[in-house]
């Protein structure tokens, strides 16, 4: 057997809060030594569970005695805790996706590291697996504390620490998801390098299709505890045989053409209590019949590749392909209609020459920060900017001017062609905000309709018959009943929603969304990208759309700024600058996606 | 203060229906709480055991089927004193911490939600509480005011607001940078309603495991308060009073301990169980994964 890890028809049943939840259904998985190979699926789908049980990491229990993982020929569930710990020093790595939270916090890197080096080596061996994974100053990094060093620095870290000992098999959990764009991308390279330097095997999980396909030689899909595809990389993305896969391609904001619309994957996944009675992607599947819900599919050969789907072979060709090469520019006439904003109506938002510094205090050594270093931009009525930088350049910051919660050092803003009012209040309810984190947006402790109505509450107007946020919630594609719901309730793309009904309700003329999508599966991704361009195209709203995700601001804004160390460094309408980026930034940022 | 270092991992998953409520040991501290509260107020309102102030037969009589607890050194049954100083305790701890929580929750949500000025101005006055060791600020308390109820009630106050400002400051603050507060301020709400419809409804569960564990403290203080002659005066009792009295003869006499004292740990144990019951099910800690 060649195999380096072979998983054959896993289960793994947790329980939690008195209930049973199969996270892994019945997976099959083999990577060959040396190989690359990507988990892709959505956070549910059980892929970390699946890497856990590979270094047998998971509660006692969990996994039945019997399962078949076996690494390097030997069998994970059966071994004794000492030959399983050496197991994991010797032939195993892992790298988890919060590169702080992976190190301890209370040592500093040099001595973490020599933890995990084997046969000890004096501070140059400790430098080199330092200069391995391309970190600049190693003697400093070896000196530093966790908390000292910058996210990527710190996954580097985590990365040498799990390379350390040159393992058969490296298990990357999403390595990157913590990380910005561009550091990202550094650390992938670097990561992918490495393995085959060392002739490491590599498994990497991922949420992010075109990712995985772009990096590893093969790539699995899990859906609903399964392995639902596996196959050549290329081959998969080319032309997907399950429905699953299809969908996923298809939603990725990166491979629509502009204008075209990205097709969000239907519904939820599954959360499983025991093995699913047919193919747990039938009730989201377009192409499912009842034999789909009945009977368990179980591997068919298509084209080359396994694939769990009863239908699979009828369907060959039936889900188009996907293109991952950049799309060809579209023609201008097919723009947006007559540009509504420029019609009679000056820019409804104006910054010009705006200056914000953040103090660092009268006793602190560090000098002052200057977030904004004279950024002008406008904003016409029913445009939606997109403006995309990595965390730190500013956006955030340009944000809270543009919604009034900073005021500037120097430079104006201008809102409706008037100055900034001296209150914010006075503001309130024609400009709102659609924020990050869906599930910090909503007061957990207020019905999601109270919280709906309460821009309207402030300003006086009560909604008393409960009119207003029905039609909000028909307008965000939620049923009226989630109004007497608590947040907690919903799940975080409805939560999302909920977000977005509360800032229309006082019909703004104005929005900012900030990262709203970013902390959202991408699936779910695309649904509220879609939602937000309908809305947009529909009410005429005057939008700015922050995310360091270039692909998702491409795909609803009609023009794009660049953000970098405080200064705009391009503006230029989406299609202008997808084709055709001036900024030396804008074509690193371009490549990076 | 009760805080505990060691909480047992829960998985928190799909099911998370199972943990609604409070486990069955906090409960029963609960229940062991409200029995000792209503034995002492029915107790005292029906009579039991007889007239506390009233001189029955001997002194210093040990247990016996007559006297329950003994008699003390002035012939005096030990049951309705003990009654008696449970019931003084209880309420004057309880309506201090009702004092001390309605003071640190406003100080706490404005300075935690407004910062700046406000938070340092109020973090400063905590800290120049909390410099001094309870007991010297509550002996500093009685020689203004004179010894006494008052003097027991105002030292608890001062004792127990800083713990309990300091912590409800922080999670107003953590609660202050939250995006439903930011959006609430985007759609120009005012600072009262932001207060109290978004800081005080999520910080309200903190307040409620930090008023436990006030009213813990509170017991503590005025003990040591009446024990040094401080708090209640004679011939009223309290626990602090009656564990004084007995501590005179606790070699010839030690049952004069045993009600006051029993009551006492009694009391501590099922106030800090059910504050650490009440904290799992009101502030659970962040989902713990295994990554």
């Amino acid at each position: 057997m060649t195999e380096l890890l072979n998983v054959r028809d896993l289960v793994v049943e947790y329980t939690a809060g008195g209930g049973r939840v199969r996270a892994v259904d019945g997976a099959d998985l083999a990577v060959a030594a040396g190989a690359t190979v990507g988990i892709v699926g959505e956070s549910g789908s059980g892929k970390s569970t699946l890497g856990l049980a590979v270094g047998g990491l998971l509660p006692r229990g969990a996994v039945p005695a019997g399962a078949e993982v076996t690494v390097d020929g030997l069998a994970v569930p059966l071994l004794a805790p000492a030959e399983l710990r050496r197991l994991r020093r010797e032939r195993l790595g892992f790298v988890f996706q919060d590169p702080v939270g992976s190190l301890d916090p209370t040592m500093r890197i040099g001595r973490q590291l020599r933890l995990v080096v084997p046969d000890a080596g004096g501070p140059a061996a400790l430098r080199r697996h330092l200069e391995r994974v391309r970190l600049p100053d190693p003697e400093r990094v070896l000196r530093s504390y966790p908390h000292e060093l910058s996210g990527g620095m710190a996954q580097r870290v985590a990365i040498a620490m799990a390379m350390a000992a040159e393992p058969r098999l490296l298990v990357a959990d999403e390595p990157t998801a913590a990380l910005d764009r561009q550091v990202r991308d550094q650390v992938m390279d670097m990561v992918f390098a490495i393995a085959a330097e060392t002739g490491t095997g590599l498994l990497l999980l991922s949420h992010d299709l075109p990712e995985v396909v772009r990096r590893c030689a093969r790539v699995a899909v899990m859906y609903g505890g399964r392995v639902v595809e596996e196959g050549p990389s290329a081959e998969v993305m080319a032309d997907p045989a399950h429905p699953y896969t299809a969908a996923l391609a298809r939603s990725a904001p990166g491979t629509a053409p502009p204008g075209a619309r990205i097709e969000p994957v239907r519904g939820r996944p599954p959360v499983l209590d025991g093995a699913a009675p047919g193919c747990s992607f039938a009730p989201r599947c377009a192409f499912s019949v009842v034999r789909c819900t009945e009977e368990r599919p179980r591997p068919v050969r298509v084209r080359g590749r396994d694939v769990l789907c009863h239908r699979a072979e009828e369907l060959v060709g039936a889900a188009p392909p996907v293109r991952l090469a950049p799309p060809a520019p579209r023609d201008g006439a097919a723009a947006r209609p007559a540009d509504a904003g420029t019609v009679g109506s000056g820019p409804a938002l104006e910054l010009d020459r705006v200056e914000v510094v953040f103090g660092a205090g009268p006793l602190s050594r560090r000098p002052d920060t200057r977030a904004l270093r004279g950024v002008s931009l406008a904003v016409a009525g029913g445009e939606m900017v997109g403006l995309v930088g990595e965390s730190g350049s500013g956006k955030t910051t340009l944000g809270a001017v543009a919604l009034g919660l900073l005021r500037p050092a120097a430079g104006a803003v201008r809102f409706d062609g008037a100055p900034f009012p001296k209150r914010r209040r006075s503001l309130a309810g024609r400009m709102q905000a659609v924020l990050q984190h869906p599930q910090w947006s909503l007061n957990p402790r207020m019905r999601v309709g109270t919280s709906i109505a309460e821009p309207l509450a402030v300003l006086g107007r009560a909604d008393r018959d409960g009119r207003a946020v029905r039609g909000m919630l028909d307008r965000v594609g939620l049923e009226s009943g989630l109004a007497d719901r608590y947040p907690h309730e919903l799940s975080g793309g409805q939560r999302q929603r909920v977000s977005i009904a509360r800032a229309l309700i006082t019909a703004p003329r104005f929005i900012v969304f900030d990262e709203a999508v970013s902390a959202l599966d991408v699936s779910v991704q695309a649904q509220i990208l879609n939602l937000i361009k309908d809305l947009q195209g529909e009410l005429g709203f005057g939008a700015l759309f922050i995310s360091h995700d270039l692909g998702a601001v491409r795909y609803v804004a009609d023009r794009i700024a660049v953000m970098r160390a405080g200064e705009i460094v391009e503006t230029a309408d989406t299609e202008v600058f997808w084709t055709a980026p001036e900024h030396e930034y804008s074509k690193q940022l371009m490549e990076a996606m | 203060m009760g805080t505990r270092t060691w909480s047992p991992r829960r998985r928190t998953g799909a099911g998370g229906a199972g943990r609604r409520r409070i486990d069955l040991l906090s409960r029963a501290a609960l229940a062991c709480l409200v029995a000792l509260a209503a034995v002492a107020a029915l107790g005292q309102a029906a009579g039991l055991g007889g007239d506390p102030a009233e001189i029955v037969g001997g002194r210093l009589l040990p247990p016996g089927p007559e006297w329950w607890l003994g008699t003390d050194s002035l012939g005096r049954s030990m049951v309705p004193r003990v009654i008696e100083g449970v019931g003084t305790t209880l309420l004057l701890s309880s309506s201090a911490v009702l004092v001390t929580a309605a003071l640190s929750t406003l100080l706490g949500i404005v300075a935690g939600y407004r910062g700046g000025a406000v938070n340092e101005a109020v973090l400063r006055l905590v800290d120049v509480l909390y410099a001094f060791p309870s007991i010297v600020l509550a002996v500093l308390v009685a020689a203004v005011i004179g010894p006494g109820r008052t003097a027991a009630l105002a030292s608890i106050v001062l004792v127990t607001v800083p713990l309990m400002t300091r912590v409800v400051r922080a999670a107003a603050a953590s609660v202050a940078r939250r995006d439903y507060v930011t959006a609430a301020v985007i759609s120009g709400a005012r600072t009262p309603r932001i207060l109290l419809r978004h800081i005080l409804v999520n910080v309200s569960g903190t307040v409620a495991v930090q008023g436990t564990y006030a009213l813990s403290v509170g017991i503590l203080v005025e003990g040591g308060l009446s024990f040094l002659g401080l708090g209640v005066q004679p011939p009223e009792s309290s626990l602090g009073v009656l564990i004084q009295q007995g501590g005179v003869y606790m070699v010839a006499a030690p049952w004069l301990l045993l009600g006051p004292g029993v009551v006492l740990v009694a009391a501590m144990l099922s106030i800090n169980v059910f504050g650490d019951g009440l904290r799992d099910r009101l502030e659970p800690r962040e989902s713990r994964s295994l990554t």
